[in-house]
């Protein structure tokens, strides 16, 4: 440990004040062999690549939640003209009955003059307006901690307004969730490729650096110097080149990242303002937390040089120049000329090998990649089952994901067995009425009266999941059973899972008619559907790891 | 000093180097090793390096057997040694004078404290005026008394030397002898392997004759 930090503190120190080998007694190990400029500027560029990556992810990501936070917090509510009855009257009285509920922090009515002013730049200015029937608005800001009643809001202005219209932007909120989820990924994932390609450039341009340097270890080796003493030579060295290469890496991004708004408004010509651009991809500037980011990128470069270069000690050492190995020649021996050769052999290999190698290991990880999606997909085809009514636990309630024949009917069938209190068809169409639905299910009309509810605002399966969150949620629901075919269900059950960790959820899942879940291996219409089940469901299942983890550090 | 009990050394790639080597070598005692190109002179060097390990057979030096020494003790054995090899393995970034110094250095030894030792050893060997040089610049006799002197300078127990007058004429081969011999009366143990049979001639020393992989000490 004492070691570690005297190697570590003169590592930061010649980073920042170069020793120069003519002043007082000659570095053991030169630091121009360790730091030439073409290494400090392949790692320089290669940390400068990876701090703009991680720098546009992290502000990528922020601005996207940004984005979905301010859709998430604001409501409208949508006050339409009726003939004979004063809009100012009723847009007053609306705002009143909103500001008495809980739940909202600000109810902003907009004057007739405001929504004018928001219609102008597709109707233009002038009295034109005022004589069309135009709906006048009310924003509502909510709390996000402990949002109002929505459904008995709307049901509240319903009764008592003709011509008002609550609309929570809930369509919007599920497509920027997974808009915003989708980039978070996508981001990263170059990021993550753009680590690997760093640390394997570093890696590589640090091994040259130590292959070059074979000789001095050698002797230092034979002149009795340990083991510790020798890779503390090279440590500092790298750690200094680490350290200057990174931070000129993050400074270049930094400045970057700075400048970044002023250098958009100027390449614009002056056309795109700040504020324009704040409004579409949020600040486009870093925060204190980003710019850490930057300093964490820096640490991790210079990390990485430092135990490449002890790990090549050690690896140096280990074989001893071919000396402690006994599977070598005879005439490895002490001979200067095959020692030149094993070292700039060694040298020079390098850059080919780690070429060679790096196609090699994408070819493998390409098969391996191939082998593992097929592997994938008979194992996911192959544990699709229908569930019996047995298996079935009581639950809080029960969820039908429109979609599939005999899906309503079964999950009708479970209520009136009493496996749940309650049952939400999620995903009925607009215009499809509740009596339209109660004639699939002869003799369930009394269970449609009571206890089942529709859910009008899914279009997909995220948008059921979304959709039965805020039902369970209103119910104070914590256990559910979800009622989908069964090559629905692994994709369904992951959608849910991502976006309702602390619900339990009961998968019941049904046969499906033309689809043959037993033997789809030689039915081509059942392999097709499965495979593109399959490939939709590898997203979510990607998405459900990366909720579990995010909530993983949220906790 | 030296103990070689059934001492037996297999590379994979070739034939059985060394077959049941046995011999000993008291302290302050001074050998030739030699034999044909190939017999196995520097793979016993190697051996008494630790760069090597027996594939059978226990090798003893300075009363330890060198199989059982942890890795971590090896360094303070070699600082014991001295070694000179045939292609000097000067660093070419440093000085005469810094490369003579260089053990010293690595023993975590201030420069004050063998500042005057290093210049007095390398006029002793004769490079008194090439203290600045650096080893390009330097002849082949030049490398090889000061990689002589780097490996006497932490007054080694054992010097061991590999084929030391291989580079250079039969005068400085004579004039580098002589410095073994101080060396060796001043109580150095020395093992100096070569082929030179002109050199052999020149001192009444015991040998260590290698042939066929087995070894044979010879008055």
């Amino acid at each position: 440990m004492r070691q570690f930090l005297k190697t570590f503190a003169l590592g930061v120190g010649e980073a920042f004040w170069p020793r120069r080998d003519k002043s007082g007694t000659t570095q053991i190990v030169p630091q121009s062999s360790v730091s030439g400029r073409a290494l400090t500027a392949v790692i320089s560029i290669m940390s400068f690549l990876a701090c703009l990556t991680a720098g546009m992810v992290y502000m990528v990501n922020q601005s996207a939640n940004a984005w979905y936070n301010d859709i998430a917090s604001e409501v409208t509510v949508q006050v339409s003209p009726i003939d004979g009855e004063d809009t100012e009257q009723r847009l007053r009285a609306v705002t009143r009955i909103l500001k008495r509920q809980v739940g909202i922090v600000r109810v902003q009515p907009y004057s007739l003059a405001e929504s004018a002013a928001l219609l102008e730049p597709w109707l233009g200015a002038g009295d034109t307006l005022s004589a069309l029937p135009v709906p006048r608005l009310i924003a509502i800001e909510i709390d996000r901690n402990s949002p109002p009643d929505l459904s008995a809001i709307r049901q509240k202005l319903a009764a008592r307004f003709k011509g008002v219209l609550l609309d929570d932007h809930r369509r919007w909120q599920a497509q920027i969730q997974s808009l915003t989820r989708s980039v978070a990924l996508a981001g990263l994932g170059i990021l993550l490729l753009v680590a690997t390609a760093t640390v394997a450039v570093i890696v590589s341009a640090a091994r040259s650096a130590m292959a070059s340097n074979h000789e001095i270890v050698e002797v230092l080796h034979f002149v009795g110097a340990h083991r510790k003493f020798i890779a503390s030579e090279f440590e500092r060295h790298f750690l200094a080149l680490g350290i200057r290469s990174g931070l000129l890496g993050a400074l270049g991004a930094g400045f970057m990242f700075f400048f970044a708004p002023i250098a958009i408004q100027l390449l614009g010509g002056g056309s795109v303002t700040a504020s324009e651009i704040k409004q579409l991809v949020g600040s486009a500037e870093l925060d204190f937390t980003g710019y850490s980011l930057l300093g964490l990128i820096v640490i991790a470069v210079a990390a990485i040089c430092m135990f490449t270069s002890s790990y090549w000690v050690d690896r140096i050492l280990n074989t001893e120049g071919t000396i402690a190995n006994p599977n070598t020649s005879p005439d490895g021996g002490f001979s200067l000329s095959s020692r030149k050769a094993k070292s700039d052999s060694l040298s020079n290999s390098v850059s080919r090998d780690f070429v060679v190698k790096g196609i090699g290991v994408v070819f493998k990880a390409a098969v391996i990649a191939s082998l593992v999606f097929g592997l994938g997909f008979v194992l996911f085809s192959s544990t699709i089952n229908v569930s019996s009514t047995a298996q079935v636990t009581q639950a809080d309630g029960i969820v039908v994901l429109t979609g599939g024949k005999s899906r309503i009917n079964e999950g009708v069938r479970l209520l009136a067995a009493g496996k749940a209190k309650s049952l939400l068809i999620s995903g009925v169409h607009a215009q499809t009425s509740i009596r339209q639905l109660s004639k699939l299910v002869p003799g369930a009309r009394p269970l449609f009266n009571c206890c089942i509810d529709l859910g009008r605002a899914a279009h997909d399966t995220i948008g059921n999941a979304h959709e039965t969150r805020s039902w369970a949620r209103q119910k104070g629901y914590h256990s559910l059973i979800i009622v989908t075919s069964a090559y629905h269900m692994p994709r369904s059950m992951a959608e849910f899972r991502s976006i309702m960790p602390h619900i339990k959820l009961v998968p019941f899942a049904i046969e499906s008619p033309n689809v043959k879940i037993d033997s789809w291996w030689s039915d081509t219409g059942t392999a097709r559907l499965l495979f593109s089940e399959y490939m939709k469901y590898l997203p979510a299942l990607t998405k459900l790891g990366f909720s579990k983890v995010t909530n993983l550090f949220a906790r | 000093m030296i103990r070689f009990e059934n001492v037996s050394m297999l590379y994979s790639r070739g034939p059985e180097v060394l077959k049941n080597v046995n011999f000993h070598l008291p302290p302050g005692s001074f050998h030739f090793l030699t034999g044909a190109s190939g017999a196995g002179k520097t793979t016993l060097l190697r051996l008494l390096f630790m760069s090597l390990f027996p594939t059978n057979g226990d090798i003893f030096l300075f009363q330890k057997n060198l199989s059982q020494v942890p890795a971590e003790q090896r360094a303070g054995l070699r600082r014991r040694i001295g070694i000179v090899f045939q292609d000097f393995r000067l660093l070419d970034h440093m000085t005469t004078w810094e490369n003579v110094a260089l053990p010293l250095r690595v023993m975590g030894r201030r420069e004050s404290e063998y500042k005057e030792d290093v210049t007095e050893l390398l006029k002793w060997v004769g490079l008194g005026n090439r203290i600045h040089a650096y080893p390009h610049i330097l002849s082949g006799g030049e490398k090889q008394r000061a990689a002589i002197a780097r490996a006497v300078i932490g007054k080694p127990e054992l010097l061991l030397a590999d084929e030391p007058t291989g580079n250079v004429d039969p005068r400085m081969a004579r004039r580098l002898l002589r410095l073994f011999i101080e060396l060796n009366h001043l109580g150095t143990s020395v093992v100096i392997a070569t082929h030179d049979h002109d050199l052999v001639k020149q001192y009444n020393a015991p040998r260590l004759v290698l042939a066929d992989g087995t070894l044979q000490v010879r008055s």
